[in-house]
């Protein structure tokens, strides 16, 4: 090329560079996973919500979730879901659902007991993965229990998390009904009476 | 203005190139849109988009619960610790949050391996301390296949009674199916004596290796005069027909069994038409439908008549059998992974002579077996039959679903069938309500009789009520029957 041309064409060539480079900027993989994200995140919630698994009206039980949670549900709830497309068989679906339980757990307990709730009674068993939270967030959980949030399969938790408590050692039941309301406590009682 | 377009076309295809470019090897082609994860049997079309974060979260999901101890990284493992190591090793890492897994750990198992070869009862205590979890009896597996068949024997007479020691029996089993006949019967005479025999022989029938019934019945052979026994004993003492069967299908062609284990088979033609009914489905379909003949019910049945009641009984043991151990069918129909026509083309490409024997019964069994995943999705397998078979088809489900259902799920199975009832519809749907009733109240209390006054009017309400009430009636419950009684 001769050099008078290419002076006249750099110009171009710098702004085409800049678009190629505004191309791999824009859609770099983690910009539009973080928006597939928070699309799915919002998709997720709104399903939640359509199918009356929303924050439950009693006060102390629709913690607000902020968005990073969210997020994290979102990505465990896909990776819930994808366990459908292994050809696992039905126990070691049952332990890959549990592991992943196991983290989400951690992140946003009530948007995972939404899940387990949703899946046939019996998946129920994987609610032994709430062990800690039902000893240690007792109260939101009679809360989630008395909104029937999940509906008649409110009293499956119930009687789960009736299990959980009685079973705790003196010291550690007693700080779990620290707070309790009166229904709960009577309710424990009746469990434990009957052995 | 030609040149303006030119320009910005050519931006356009550079900046489409660069987003190309970035994103060709990060997305999969299989990788597609995503539904939010519904409860629904309706086929989602695709896999769901997933991101890396989800992915590998569910890929290692996936590979943990695959993975497999590898006993040779074990064994060396274990080969490096001191006693004194091994203990304090197993009792830590027991306890840390990875615990048994999964995935299983071979360093866990190699610090059990290294304290049960110093101390195996304090070891094995140690481990059924809090229970079993099948990460636990991974690491058993690993600990017993260090023991000979004799010392094996020993460990099961010397721990106390226990469904642990159960357990190790059920391993012993296991070994002894990879024995020479003889030398099996040799230790099968020992682990007669004592106490606690019977118990012990039941644990090694039920962990004898699956498809050698024929090394059982020949090492039942060698022991002698005991023959008859030790073969009663795998009939009798498998928790799953299916194995017990297995015996029934090893003796066929074979003439040196013990006359009078022959005999006592006889007398026992109740027991040998159900063990058929679960006989595995490699046992050709004629040859299950014509020993079903042995039940009491179908013994005088016309040709005709036994095979359609035995289809029915095999296609429910086979396909339920399937649902049970078989790929996660339910679970991939209710996250919308596979259609019911789907799932039922799986079906009949696994049992494929049943398939040809019945069209109507596969696809009826695989109904059965989604509908309490999604009814209105399964429906679609049954939606072509004429009414009244249809409405039969149904009902019968609704009664006879190995599923806990929720009262939700259970009303929109049974609605599907909507009446009015044919003479024959009318008590199996009564029938149906009858059973689901009783199971509800005792599993939901209240909160069924909630749910149930709730219900829109229509059959279903009147005889969920109408049955509940008489429910109540004989439980004493005056008033609920009074309430449930009037519409």
């Amino acid at each position: 090329m001769e050099p008078t041309k290419l002076r006249k064409a750099l110009p171009w060539i710098g702004t085409h560079l800049l678009a190629l480079a505004a191309g791999v900027w824009l859609f770099r993989p983690d910009a539009a996973d973080s928006a597939a994200g928070n699309v799915e995140a919002e998709a997720v919630a709104a399903t939640l919500e359509e199918q009356g698994a929303g924050p439950a009206e009693r006060s102390g039980t629709g913690r607000p979730r902020t968005p990073r949670e969210a997020s994290a549900a979102g990505v465990h709830r896909l990776a819930w879901k994808s366990l459908a497309y292994e050809g696992l068989d039905r126990q070691e679906r049952l332990k890959a659902s549990g592991l992943i339980l196991r983290e989400w757990v951690k992140e946003d307990w009530q948007a995972a007991l939404d899940t387990v709730m949703k899946e046939t009674p019996d998946d129920y068993e994987l609610l032994l993965h709430f062990d800690e939270v039902f000893r240690r967030d007792a109260g939101e959980v009679w809360s989630l229990i008395e909104s029937k949030r999940y509906g008649v399969s409110s009293q499956s938790l119930k009687a789960r998390w009736l299990v959980r408590i009685s079973s705790l050692d003196e010291t550690q039941r007693r700080e779990a009904m620290e707070g309790l309301p009166a229904e709960a406590r009577e309710a424990i009682e009746k469990r434990e009476k009957q052995g | 203005m030609k040149r303006s377009l030119i320009l910005l076309v050519s931006h356009l295809a550079v900046l489409g190139a660069g987003a190309w470019y970035v994103r060709a090897d990060h997305r999969p082609a299989e990788e597609l849109q995503h539904a939010a994860a519904t409860k629904t049997g309706e086929r989602s079309g695709s896999r769901p988009t997933l991101e890396s974060s989800a992915k590998r979260l569910a890929d290692e999901a996936v590979a943990s619960v695959k993975k497999e101890l590898d006993g040779a990284v074990v064994r060396a493992a274990a080969g490096k610790l001191t006693p004194a190591e091994a203990e304090k090793l197993a009792r830590a890492l027991a306890a840390d949050e990875k615990g048994f897994g999964p995935p299983p750990r071979e360093e866990l198992a190699a610090a059990f391996l290294a304290w049960f070869r110093q101390d195996r009862m304090a070891t094995l205590d140690f481990l059924f301390e809090k229970g079993m979890e099948p990460g636990k009896d991974a690491v058993l597996k690993q600990l017993l296949a260090e023991l000979s068949p004799q010392e094996h024997l020993k460990l099961v007479i010397d721990r106390p009674s226990s469904i642990y020691t159960f357990r190790i029996a059920q391993l012993l089993g296991t070994k002894l199916g990879e024995l020479e006949p003889a030398e099996a019967a040799a230790l099968m005479a020992e682990a007669q004596q004592g106490e606690r025999s019977r118990e012990i022989l039941r644990g090694i029938a039920q962990g004898w290796p699956e498809g050698k019934a024929d090394r059982y019945i020949d090492m039942a052979l060698a022991s002698g005069g005991n023959a008859t026994a030790l073969l009663q004993s795998f009939l009798g003492n498998l928790q799953s027909p299916r194995r017990a069967c297995e015996l029934l299908v090893a003796i066929k062609g074979r003439n040196d069994l013990p006359e009078d284990f022959m005999r006592k088979l006889e007398e026992q033609k109740e027991m040998v038409g159900h063990l058929y009914r679960y006989a595995d489905p490699s046992v050709p379909l004629d040859e299950r439908v014509e020993q079903m003949r042995n039940l009491a019910w179908l013994r005088d049945a016309t040709p005709e008549k036994l095979r359609e009641g035995a289809l029915k009984q095999i296609s429910t043991v086979d396909i339920n059998e399937l649902m049970k151990s078989g790929p996660d069918y339910r679970y991939a129909f209710r996250h919308g992974a596979m259609s019911a026509e789907e799932i039922l083309e799986a079906v009949r490409k696994t049992f494929p002579e049943l398939a040809a024997a019945s069209d109507y019964e596969t696809r009826v069994r695989v109904y059965n077996e989604l509908a309490s995943e999604d009814a209105g999705a399964a429906f679609a397998l049954i939606s072509h039959l004429p009414p009244e078979e249809r409405n039969l088809a149904v009902i019968h489900q609704a009664r006879w679903s190995f599923r806990d259902n929720s009262p939700e799920t259970y009303y929109s199975m049974i609605s599907l069938a909507p009446g009015p009832d044919s003479s024959e519809a009318a008590p199996q749907r009564e029938d149906a309500w009858n059973n689901y009733g009783a199971m509800a109240y005792r599993e939901y209390g209240d909160a069924y009789v909630e749910w149930l006054r709730t219900l829109p009017p229509g059959i279903n309400r009147d005889v969920a009520r109408s049955t509940f009430a008489k429910s109540m009636a004989t439980q004493g419950k005056k008033d609920l029957a009074d309430e449930f009684s009037s519409r």
